[in-house]
């Protein structure tokens, strides 16, 4: 029996995991893949809690993460492009003129 | 009919808005800014006398004003309140009175100088800030001026500040009363919380905590006596302030501002703002034995130790700073020993005198640099060496200079003759007194007669070293100069005649500032049994000691230093074998130059070098260097880099969670 | 969503509509000038819907409340968005930023500010979050031709994007603990809870407290901080060091006050977020050279004092704190107002170079500076003193001693850094050039702050009478 504690648990493991891919990924891109895979996993989480708990919030919550992530996508994929056409590169390695 | 107390600060404030927004580019004129700063200031004089006239003829001797509400944060209420009582009135007199007299000096001082707007705005600043530290009835209101003061005194040290010196003077005299403050805070804050927590009492209000002061008696924090510690904590804003060991060393920097503001900052008035503390706080004071021993004994070794540095300073003004550390150690030894009346007797007579050798040094660095400059020589308009026998050339400074020398010096009836003589007495039969310190203290008033008198022969006596090019352009000062001279060198004549020792008042005039202090100092001296007593011809056995001790120290100076180059000769023609047992300059000198020169100087210098320099100096820098380091390791954890910025987010996230856990 | 509810939300509407209507605008029409009169007649509008119209229901579709406390916020932050577009003209224009979108940005961001100071709900405090979050990475980066704001920009969105996800996560451990969302019932909940889901809200607590750490950029989550605000165009800086952290502040302070002690357990963690942030921000400043980047530290150490006030959770506290917030912003925004104001075609005065001598070219702004700069070291007399005194009274009431020895160090050593640059603007310097006149929005500003730092500095008492009837 798959229980809401397999469930918590995968997504516990999935934002752990996304978690080290943007603290190791050098691609700003990729490291925003990540984060939605965070995100995604907060999803995975409320999906499960909101059915065990028979709780309709927690639904409603996911629907807000989605449009927040998708919000933040847009505009990120925007900045990057700025980025982008000040130095020819999205790598995060790059993002280092502003420091001391 | 005390509720016009307000008009007192508010003139300067007026005075240095109005020469700071519109002196630059509207003013202009040198006179009309010098006059608007110089009447503000004597406005506040004229106010003050009235106030004074007033409370004195009062018998209700301490009244409170509240200008307005300042706040009330929970169950603490604080205003914009004054408090006139004869302290603060003394206090008031010295600083309106000596600070209108050195403003109107600075019109003079000051003339040509660029930014002379900014000057007179300071000066009004600093006059504002101190009388809101002298007037406020809470603790609050004082630490505004308290902080004003600071703030004033860094800005002025650095008055000239396109030279490096005076920009590391300021930061030198900005951190050192910077520790002073975390002090003062510190001690507020103890005495609030104690007696706000543990007795229901939330107050600041200077009037309320002395009256509340003896439910502190039993509590303990830190496992000493809340008064103690608290007393202590004010005590090292003091040393900050008023320059005691070990924070003594910013004062003689400071002589990098211009003249005027080492004497009426650094001379008489704010540096005696820890004096006053204590004075304003001394039921706390009175309350912890421990602390009142502890200010007597750092008041003593600041006394003697900065005397013995004065015997090697050739610089005119550095030798006028030591002397006044010295001199601010007499008054912490009053205060520490509960003679508070002749404490601030001693505050009194100091900025009286001591205002009137640095404005007498001022007018000789003026003339010698007038001099100098008019032969385009480089030489230092302030040290002594180059000058001698100014005495023809500038009659008024040297009288006024010679007089106040006398009135340091503890010379009979001159002002610092009854103020000193007082210290010494309760030092000697008070019981906080101590014997030790009375020897310590001793000691240093013959120093001060000796290097005073030495400062005095050098510059004023003997022949005339500056460069023979630079030789006739030395003339007296203009009437603004010298008029406030001869005011002060009159007051610190007569200045003592308020406070005559019960034992030699022939004439039955009275202690008049013991009797006026009395409703502020006799409280807490008799529950506390603070009292001098002994025979009065002990007393008088140990004037006659302490007179001779000033004498004597005149006296080797004169031997000294006064080489009269006729007087050798003539007595060698008339008297040669007299001559030889006891004028011979060989073995005086010789004698002279063993016993004491030499050991003493070394000593000074020792103390100077050695202990000042690299002691103080280099703690005082090492923790500069130790910030620094902090801060510069910090900037480097700033490497823009955002994986470094990530990690160290989950790094803090994940310390976090485990002492989250662990707990 | 009944008639009364809109009536209770109308400035939070009348901002956000007002901002579509000048995005769609901007879209056809490009002229600057009209299009920032209608966002700033707009956020006034907004500020006084907020004071006069009283709303008819307490709180709104239980997401939102529309108590005294949310409408102060919200009066606050919309005059705030007026300031932020009265500083921004001159730099939309100079650098031909499409004056619409800057505008509704701005708007938007207030509106979601406003939003979150006055959230009672968990699914409201992460709308409204994202909502000015998101707005503040495209400000950040508005010009694109500049590498340094796009670096900015990026960095910023990277790192707040993850402080999203920790929230997120956070908002689901407290969600699988106490089964609930609202406010004020989860932490009821979560208190009656024992065990292991108890151990779970906690540590969801504690994750939504590192996000908010991030934001208002608390030791060690402060590093973007001064990144950030020097390659953020000044105007929007002034907005992003008062309102972004202000609101979060505010949130946390209305969430507290109305749900009682959430944080005993937390309190230790709190205090030494608080001591290292404040520590951090004090010693960070002394070694730096330019002046964006200075403040920069000085908001790190002005959010650590904050947090103390936070932690005392007494309406003594939270009195103090909130008014320690209105100081802040209105003295903060006024430092970078000047900034702006100065700013011209090399871009604005950063490194102080540039800054030596500035007092005598420009003495009046330069006043202004100096008056705000001593307000944030807390000098007797102005508002920055009168704040940090009410904080540290409280902490003191609520007995925190160490907490409060360690702030009156930091600001025993954050004095030298202030007075540093104080010394150096009237340091006399041949070679100090002149910089922009400033227009008339830019000195309206710089009047209001300055004006504001000296009455709560005399008159304190005025703001803390208001703040004591409105706290929830």
């Amino acid at each position: 029996m798959i229980s809401v504690y397999h469930y918590m648990s995968v997504a516990a493991i999935l934002f752990a995991m996304s978690t080290y891919g943007v603290l190791t990924r050098r691609n700003a891109i990729v490291i925003f893949m990540c984060i939605e895979l965070m995100l995604n996993s907060v999803n995975l989480t409320f999906i499960s809690l909101s059915s065990h708990l028979q709780n309709i919030d927690g639904q409603i919550f996911v629907f807000f993460v989605m449009a927040v992530a998708a919000a933040e996508a847009a505009v990120g994929l925007a900045l990057m492009i700025a980025f982008y056409r000040n130095r020819e590169s999205i790598d995060v390695d790059n993002i280092n003129m502003l420091k001391w | 009919m005390y509720d016009k107390l307000w008009l007192i600060p508010f003139f300067p404030l007026v005075g240095s808005i109005i020469n700071g927004l519109l002196g630059k580019r509207f003013i202009k004129n040198e006179k009309i800014i010098g006059a608007i700063g110089t009447g503000a200031i004597f406005l506040s004089f004229l106010v003050s006398c009235k106030f004074f006239y007033q409370l004195v003829n009062d018998s209700v001797k301490i009244h409170e004003t509240v200008v307005a509400s300042w706040m009330s944060v929970g169950n603490l209420q604080v205003d914009w309140g004054f408090l006139l009582d004869p302290l603060s009135a003394v206090m008031l007199m010295v600083v309106c009175g000596v600070g209108s007299l050195i403003h109107l000096y600075s019109i003079g001082y000051m003339h040509g100088e660029e930014g002379f707007y900014r000057f007179f705005c300071y000066m009004n600043l600093f006059a504002f800030s101190m009388l809101m530290l002298v007037l406020g009835n809470n603790a609050l209101v004082m630490f505004v001026g308290w902080e004003g003061v600071g703030l004033c005194s860094y800005l002025l040290i650095g008055y000239y500040f396109e030279k490096q010196s005076a920009g590391d003077a300021a930061k030198k005299a900005f951190v050192m009363n910077r520790v002073g403050d975390f002090g003062f805070l510190l001690g507020l804050f103890t005495i609030f919380w104690t007696l706000g927590s543990k007795h229901g009492v939330w107050t600041i209000n200077f009037v309320e905590i002395s009256e509340k002061a003896h439910l502190l008696s039993g509590d303990m924090i830190l496992g000493a006596g809340v008064t103690t510690v608290a007393t202590l904590c004010f005590f090292l804003g003091a040393t900050g302030k008023s320059a005691q060991l070990p924070l003594f060393t910013w004062l003689p920097d400071a002589m990098e501002g211009p003249t005027p503001v080492s004497a009426l900052i650094h001379a008489a008035t704010m540096v005696t703002a820890g004096v006053y503390m204590i004075g304003r706080m001394n039921v706390l004071f009175a309350m912890s034995p421990t602390t009142m021993m502890v200010v007597a004994v750092v008041g003593a070794l600041t006394a003697i130790f900065a005397a013995t540095i004065g015997f090697a300073q050739n610089d005119i003004k550095r030798v006028l700073a030591y002397s006044t550390v010295s001199q601010l150690g007499f008054m912490f030894v009053a205060m520490g020993v509960g003679a508070f009346t002749a404490g601030i007797f001693h505050l009194m007579t100091h900025a009286f005198f001591k205002a009137c050798l640095f404005l007498g040094s001022g007018s000789v660095i003026h003339a010698m640099h007038h001099a100098l400059h008019h032969a385009h020589l480089s030489d230092d308009a302030q040290d002594m060496r180059n000058m001698g026998g100014l005495r023809k050339k500038m009659p008024i400074t040297w009288a006024t200079f010679g007089i106040s020398c006398l009135a340091i010096s503890g010379l009979p009836f001159f002002s610092g003759f009854f103020s000193k003589d007082e210290i010494l007495w309760w030092t000697f039969a008070s019981t906080r007194g101590s014997k030790v310190v009375w020897v310590i203290v001793v000691v240093a008033a013959f120093m001060t007669a000796f290097y005073m008198f030495r400062c005095l022969y050098m510059t004023f006596y003997g022949e005339q070293k500056t460069n023979p090019k630079a030789k006739d352009h030395v003339h007296e000062s203009p009437w603004v100069i010298t008029l406030p001279l001869v005011v002060l060198a009159g007051l610190a004549t007569v200045g003592g005649f308020v406070g005559i020792p019960h034992v030699i008042d022939v004439a039955h005039i009275g202690n008049k500032l013991d009797q006026f202090l009395a409703p502020v100092f006799h409280h807490s001296q008799q529950l506390h049994n603070i009292e001098a007593h002994g025979t009065a011809s002990t007393e008088i056995i140990l004037m006659i000691f302490s007179v001779v001790v000033a004498l004597v120290g005149i006296g080797v100076a004169t031997m000294m230093y006064l080489k009269n180059p006729d007087m050798p000769a003539k007595f060698t023609a008339k008297f040669s074998k007299l001559h030889r047992w006891v004028f011979n300059k060989w073995y005086v000198d010789e004698a002279y130059d063993v016993l004491f020169v030499n050991t003493t100087k070394k000593l000074g210098i020792f103390c100077w070098r050695g202990f000042d320099v690299n002691v103080i100096d280099g703690i005082v820098n090492g923790l500069a260097k130790l910030i620094g380091a902090i801060s510069t390791a910090l900037r480097h954890t700033q490497t823009g880099q955002f994986h470094n910025y990530a990690l160290t987010m989950v790094f803090g996230t994940v310390v976090m969670l485990a002492i989250f856990i662990l707990n | 969503m009944s008639l009364s509810d809109l009536l209770a939300m109308l400035p939070i509407l009348i901002l956000a509509f007002g901002a579509t209507a000048i995005l769609m605008a901007g879209a056809w029409y490009r002229e600057p000038l009209p299009l920032l009169a209608g966002g700033i007649v707009t956020a006034l509008l907004g500020a006084l819907s907020a004071g006069l119209v009283t709303p008819p229901v307490p709180e709104i579709a239980g997401l939102f409340s529309a108590g005294g406390y949310a409408r102060f916020y919200t009066i606050l932050w919309s005059l705030l968005a007026a300031a932020g577009l009265m500083t921004g003209s001159r730099y939309i224009i100079e650098k031909r930023i499409g004056a619409g979108e800057y505008v509704s940005l701005v708007l938007y961001a207030a509106a979601g500010m406003a939003l979150l100071s006055s959230a009672t709900h968990l699914v409201g405090l992460f709308i409204a979050l994202e909502t000015f979050t998101l707005a503040f990475y495209i400000l950040i980066a508005s010009n694109r031709n500049c590498a340094l704001a796009a670096e900015a920009g990026l960095k910023y969105l990277l790192l707040g994007a993850v402080a999203t996800g920790f929230m997120a996560f956070g908002i689901a451990l407290i969600y699988a603990a106490s089964g609930s969302l609202v406010l004020p019932d989860a932490v009821m909940r979560l208190k009656a809870e024992t065990g292991e889901l108890q151990a779970w809200g906690l540590l969801g607590w504690g994750m939504i407290l590192i996000a908010v750490g991030f934001k208002i950029s608390l030791a060690p989550f402060h590093l973007w901080t001064p990144d950030v605000y020097q390659g953020a165009p000044a105007p929007v800086t002034g907005l992003l060091a008062t309102g972004s952290k202000g609101a979060v502040v505010a949130a946390l302070v209305g969430l507290l006050a109305m749900s009682g002690p959430v944080w005993n357990d937390l309190t230790d963690l709190v205090w030494l977020l608080a001591a290292l942030t404040m520590l951090a921000g004090a010693f960070g400043a002394l070694g730096q050279s330019n002046l964006k980047r200075l403040l920069a530290y000085s908001s790190v150490t002005h959010m650590g004092t904050l947090l103390v006030g936070v932690l005392c959770q007494t309406s003594e506290g939270f009195a103090a704190t909130t008014f320690y917030v209105v100081v802040y912003v209105v003295t903060s925004l006024g430092a970078f107002a000047v900034i702006a104001s100065l700013a011209d075609g090399r871009g604005e005065p950063m490194t102080f170079d540039q800054w030596r001598g500035l007092g005598y070219r420009h003495p009046v702004r330069c006043g202004v500076l100096v008056l705000l700069l001593l307000s944030l070291a807390g000098l007797p007399a102005t508002a920055g003193f009168m704040a940090k005194f009410a904080v540290f009274h409280a902490a003191l009431q609520s007995g925190y001693i160490g907490l409060l020895m360690i702030g009156i160090l930091a600001s025993v050593i954050s004095f030298a850094f202030y007075l540093r640059v104080t010394m150096l603007l009237f340091q006399p310097d041949e070679k100090a050039s002149s910089w922009h006149q400033g227009s008339v929005f830019e000195h309206t500003v710089l009047a209001v702050c300055s004006s504001a730092v000296l009455v709560l500095g005399l008159f304190p008492g005025l703001l803390f009478g208001l703040i004591r009837q409105i706290l929830p």
